[in-house]
């Protein structure tokens, strides 16, 4: 557990060190007339405190356990397959199209991640993308990315 | 009772007996039920996901099914703790100890029935109490200004770490960075950007909603996606008869009542919610009853307190909300973003200049509560077909309704990256024990804060004493000292005792 103190820590008072330097740059004003980086310089400066205190104790706690026991159970194929997916689908969407993106994002999903049958996907990609291309195409009248097929 | 009460009242019936506000009370509080039955899906991530689908709707209708989808999600849970000792969602946690247990006795039924009831009496009560409650309340909150909303934040900011299950430093962290997020985009009085780089997308500020599906949608899918998605076959209890036996009804009153009232005011504080309220109701009965060793071996008093107070929770939370326009949680807290979107500010000027709303949507949830005792018991049989759905099919569903819901947000694909990135954050976030709650609670409130305070140094010309000055805002501000000093002086907190417990 303090592992994850430790990491938490490291890349909070890196964020908060940022926030820092650059509400000074938005102009920090005064007392009377606060400037647009009073805010974010003052929360910037509890957060690198704390962060500070958090890292400070988990590295002064002897049991100090490995990132293993948090991460030593992930499957990091699929848990990386899923997210290249999601990424996948936000950098073709516009590209390819509605159904043509969401067809292949169901169909990478059903038989990479959890490989089912070939039916199974099939139907289930096809249906999913028929239903989901109705209710906001037609139902709910959104503007979905058209792409290459033009639908 | 006056005769403007009433004739609100009447008026709140009005409205939501109106067909369309009956039709989407009763979307609500059956995809909520749903959302409630399915593990990995909680309430906050699908009144994100079906955010977009209000779009078109009138903003007491739209308000009316997102509140439908919360306390149905709040009678979902029930049912999967109870039948395969899995919570379906958060609050119902605590049920999963003597519910399934009642099951396992071959008493499903009688816990099934008694969770519904105790729901139903605790979500009405609920509302009874928010009705005399919030127009008095807001009539307070008329007397507000800078300093004393200034102060209130900081106090809500104290009081939602301080009812943390975990670190109270860490929630502080997640609230601080969650403010910092909340800084990016243009400065609302100086007009000059922060943090933005360039990036076209970044002015307008980071959407609140794609950030809450990264957080609570996406990554929870991260999180089940890397363990065995096999090992999660259900074994589900049989049941038999829904209705409580006369003995059953002798044991549940006094807790149903007690933790309607618990419910209702843990409900109304920040950081309290459904989830604390249940592990508060489950622990005061625990401790009340004669027999406390028994509990965790299906004693019906350990369902029926908690289902009630989950319940109450949520009418308590509209509470703040409508009266004041702070969120208690991040269900709150969305739903505040969902009536920004339509236009309509939250607060005390609500009850005056949107009465359909403030009165449609209290109203409403009388008759939410009655749709899901008559629709929860008999449709028991069709939530647990659905559960047995396996989750390998389920989550691409998930994911999509998440991509599909955060780019019709507004046709950008910077909305899906920002969800993307959130969810990664989240996944992390989570497996560091980091809450998630406090950024979405800091997101909402930090501009609401930083606004409030720079006005009220502006207005004092930068005297700080004007917080102390004002009665309200140095009550306010001595409570949140008063926190802070218990919990440093005491090492244990309620938020952490109570699930420890």
């Amino acid at each position: 557990m303090k592992y994850g103190d430790l990491w938490g820590g490291i890349f909070f008072f890196c964020l908060s060190v940022w926030a820092c330097f650059e509400s000074i740059r938005f102009d920090l004003g005064r007392l009377s007339a606060p400037g647009p980086g009073l805010l974010p310089f003052c929360s910037g400066f509890l957060l690198g405190s704390f962060s500070l205190y958090l890292t400070v104790e988990a590295l002064l706690k002897r049991s100090l356990t490995r990132g293993k026991d948090k991460f030593g159970q992930t499957r990091w194929k699929q848990w990386f397959l899923t997210v290249a997916s999601i990424v996948g689908y936000a950098l073709l969407l516009e590209l390819l199209g509605f159904v043509l993106c969401t067809l292949l994002f169901m169909v990478i999903l059903l038989a990479l991640v959890e490989p089912q049958r070939w039916t199974v996907v099939l139907l289930v990609s096809s249906i999913t993308t028929a239903i989901a291309y109705f209710i906001f195409q037609f139902t709910l009248k959104s503007q979905l990315p058209r792409g290459v097929l033009g639908i | 009772m006056d005769y403007h009460f009433l004739h609100n009242v009447l008026y709140g019936f009005q409205i939501s007996l109106l067909p369309t506000n009956l039709l989407y009370c009763f979307i609500g509080v059956l995809l909520g039920t749903l959302v409630g039955v399915l593990p990995g899906l909680g309430p906050g991530a699908a009144i994100s996901l079906l955010l977009p689908t209000t779009f078109g709707l009138s903003s007491a209708s739209a308000i009316i099914m997102l509140c439908g989808i919360y306390y149905g999600a709040m009678y979902g849970g029930s049912t999967t703790s109870i039948l395969v000792n899995l919570p379906g969602e958060a609050a119902s946690v605590v049920t999963t100890l003597d519910g399934y247990q009642m099951a396992q006795q071959g008493r499903a039924g009688a816990a099934l029935g008694i969770s519904a009831f105790g729901s139903f009496i605790g979500g009405t009560l609920g509302t009874v109490v928010l009705m005399f409650l919030a127009p008095p309340l807001a009539r307070m909150a008329l007397r507000f200004g800078p300093p004393e909303y200034c102060s209130l934040i900081v106090l809500g900011f104290i009081l939602l770490t301080y009812l943390a299950a975990g670190s109270m430093i860490k929630a502080l962290m997640m609230a601080l960075f969650g403010i910092l997020l909340g800084c990016v985009g243009m400065d609302a009085i100086s007009g000059a950007s922060r943090f933005v780089y360039g990036i076209q997308a970044l002015y307008e500020g980071l959407g609140l909603i794609p950030i809450i599906m990264g957080l609570f949608g996406i990554s929870e899918v991260l999180l089940n996606v890397e363990q065995e998605l096999t090992e999660r076959n259900l074994r589900v209890t049989s049941y038999r008869g829904l209705l409580p036996n006369w003995e059953d009804w002798k044991k549940s009153l006094g807790p149903i009542f007690r933790g309607s009232g618990v419910g209702f005011l843990l409900g109304t504080l920040p950081g309290g919610g459904a989830i604390v309220s249940s592990f508060a109701s489950y622990t005061i009965e625990k401790r009340l009853s004669k027999y406390p060793e028994k509990f965790g071996t299906g004693m019906i008093e350990g369902v029926a307190g908690p289902e009630a107070a989950n319940n109450a929770a949520c009418s308590g939370g509209l509470v703040p909300m409508l009266t004041l326009g702070i969120p208690s949680n991040a269900i709150f807290a969305i739903m505040i973003g969902a009536l920004l979107m339509h236009g309509v500010q939250p607060g005390p000027l609500l009850i005056k200049e949107a009465p359909d709303v403030f009165w449609g949507v209290i109203v409403s949830m009388y008759v939410g509560n009655g749709m899901l005792l008559v629709l929860n018991l008999p449709l028991i049989s069709i939530w647990v077909k659905i559960l047995k759905v396996p989750y390998a099919i389920l989550f691409p569903l998930i994911l999509l309704f998440c991509l599909i819901g955060s780019y019709t947000l507004s046709n950008s694909i910077a909305d899906i990256v920002v969800m993307i990135i959130f969810g990664v954050i989240g996944y992390f976030t989570k497996k560091f024990e980091f809450e998630g709650a406090p950024l979405v609670f800091a997101l909402v409130l930090g501009p609401l804060f930083e606004n409030a305070l720079r006005q009220s140094l502006l207005m004092s010309n930068g005297d700080l004493a004007v917080f102390v000055k004002r009665p309200i805002s140095a009550g306010l501000l001595v409570l949140a000292g008063a926190l802070l000093v218990m919990a440093f002086l005491f090492k244990h907190r309620p938020g952490k005792d109570l699930r420890e417990d």
